[in-house]
């Protein structure tokens, strides 16, 4: 139990961060932030589509899921940039498939597709099921996105959420098919791969993006929370390592 | 109705499937880790039913493109899909999984090329490589010779060039790589604290579709 406290005091210091900013926020500050280069990519990219007249496939990755702890931050992340780049294709008439690996991510994915598309008044564009296909994963999808790439040829392929080595094989595939393609993941087991795509975001950018999109102070705030606890870690890296310099182990503190 | 069940329903779902477990990390109370045990049973419990629901989805899906294309030649996929799936399903469920014929499907249909897809995958990485590692920018001229300097190391080659060549891979494998990989983990924790405590108060709801 005691080995828990140094995690507790972490926990509550982030949320005391957050919510401070969160309160700050409501009282109307203003937190700019810089603008990430690929959100604007992804937004051109759904214009592209529209100008050739070619759909748009935007996946959660190999291993997305809403039920595991690594796993479930960037699908969840995934899926709120897919609701943004759904609003923007719905208006301009872009076709999105969104093939998962995952039952329950396929539903919601479904479920963020269906009610853009209805919303927007183009319900032509949605098709239940039928392109919104589920497979385990794997092999058998490894070899599915393969050949819904080939065969769709769509001009751009995004994949938020989990990515992993055997990706970087349908990002060949969607490149040698002239698509643009996008990758954020949040994995660092798997970082190294986001370097076959186009353009990518990696780390806190994969999870911070829908906050960047979504233009709400309060959201916007989170992701300056998130600045400032990362200077206060940086700030006890430099304490640590001079505490250890000094011949004093911080290390048994943090449980 | 529809806002609660829309908006109010899977955010109070949301918040107590979440508080519940976090306090029961903390808290040793036999109530709340009864709640964790719960939650975490209903969760797999669901992800079971969405499996069987989307499994059921894509069979009707393909049935209906074959259906639709007719005597197309497209058509012969979805059948042998549906036949797969079938004969699969079927002897998992009424054989069982260590019956004969389920092993035989498993080893002799699934795994060879289930392999022979994963070797075809390595030839697209190659293929990525070549592309990736075309020198456009300062940042592909790095990434360009710490690829030379990790590949020539495990080529016996590299061991007759320069005896140092190791040493050097050492370096950067402990102090770029492994340095580089902890800040990515760093930052992507926090920021998934960060994405859970918007889950927990309800800002992030893209997923749920509610804006």
């Amino acid at each position: 139990m005691l080995q828990r406290i140094p995690t507790l005091v972490i926990l509550i210091v982030l949320a005391s961060v957050t919510l401070y900013l969160l309160d700050k926020a409501k009282k109307g500050m203003e937190f700019p932030l810089r603008r990430l280069p690929t959100l604007d990519r992804m937004e051109e990219a759904v214009g592209r589509c529209a100008e050739m007249d070619k759909p748009l496939i935007f996946e959660t990755g190999q291993y997305s899921t809403v039920t595991k702890v690594k796993e479930t931050p960037p699908t969840l992340a995934g899926l709120s940039l897919m609701d943004w780049i759904a609003s923007i294709a719905a208006k301009r008439g872009v076709k999105i498939w969104s093939p998962q690996s995952n039952p329950a991510v396929s539903i919601l994915a479904d479920e963020i597709l269906e009610r853009t598309y209805m919303e927007a008044g183009r319900p032509d564009l949605y098709d239940a099921g039928e392109d919104l296909p589920f497979l385990p994963s794997g092999n058998l999808w490894l070899v599915r996105m393969m050949t819904f790439i080939k065969h769709n040829k769509p001009a751009a392929l995004m994949q938020m959420g989990t990515t992993t080595g055997i990706c970087g094989a349908w990002c060949e595939e969607a490149n040698a098919n002239g698509a643009i393609t996008f990758c954020g993941t949040a994995r660092a087991s798997s970082s190294h791969h986001i370097i076959f795509w186009d353009h990518w975001l990696i780390g806190e950018e994969a999870l911070a993006a829908a906050a960047y999109v979504s233009h709400d102070p309060t959201m916007l705030a989170t992701v300056a929370a998130t600045d400032i606890i990362k200077c206060l870690i940086l700030g006890l890296l430099i304490v640590g390592y001079l505490l250890q310099m000094a011949g004093i182990s911080i290390v048994p503190f943090l449980g | 109705m529809s806002i609660t069940y829309r908006r109010t329903f899977p955010l109070m779902v949301t918040i107590i499937a979440g508080i519940i477990p976090l306090l029961s990390y903390f808290i040793k109370n036999p109530t709340l880790l009864a709640g964790t045990n719960v939650i975490t049973g209903l969760a797999s419990r669901l992800m079971n039913y969405a499996f069987i629901l989307s499994t059921a989805i894509l069979i009707i899906s393909q049935a209906k493109i074959m259906i639709k294309r007719g005597m197309a030649q497209e058509s012969i996929y979805n059948a042998i899909f549906l036949v797969t799936i079938t004969a699969t399903a079927g002897s998992g469920i009424f054989l069982g999984q260590a019956s004969a014929a389920y092993t035989w499907i498993i080893n002799h249909i699934y795994i060879p090329p289930g392999q022979a897809m994963m070797v075809t995958m390595l030839l697209f990485w190659v293929s990525g490589y070549y592309r990736v590692f075309r020198i456009k920018n300062v940042e592909t001229v790095f990434t360009t010779i710490a690829f030379i300097i990790v590949v020539l190391n495990i080529s016996p080659i590299g061991q007759v060039i320069s005896p140092s060549l190791p040493l050097l891979r050492d370096w950067m494998t402990t102090n770029l790589y492994a340095n580089i990989k902890r800040a990515i983990v760093i930052g992507a924790a926090i920021g998934a604290v960060i994405l859970s405590i918007r889950v927990l108060l309800g800002m992030e709801r893209g997923f749920l579709r509610m804006e």
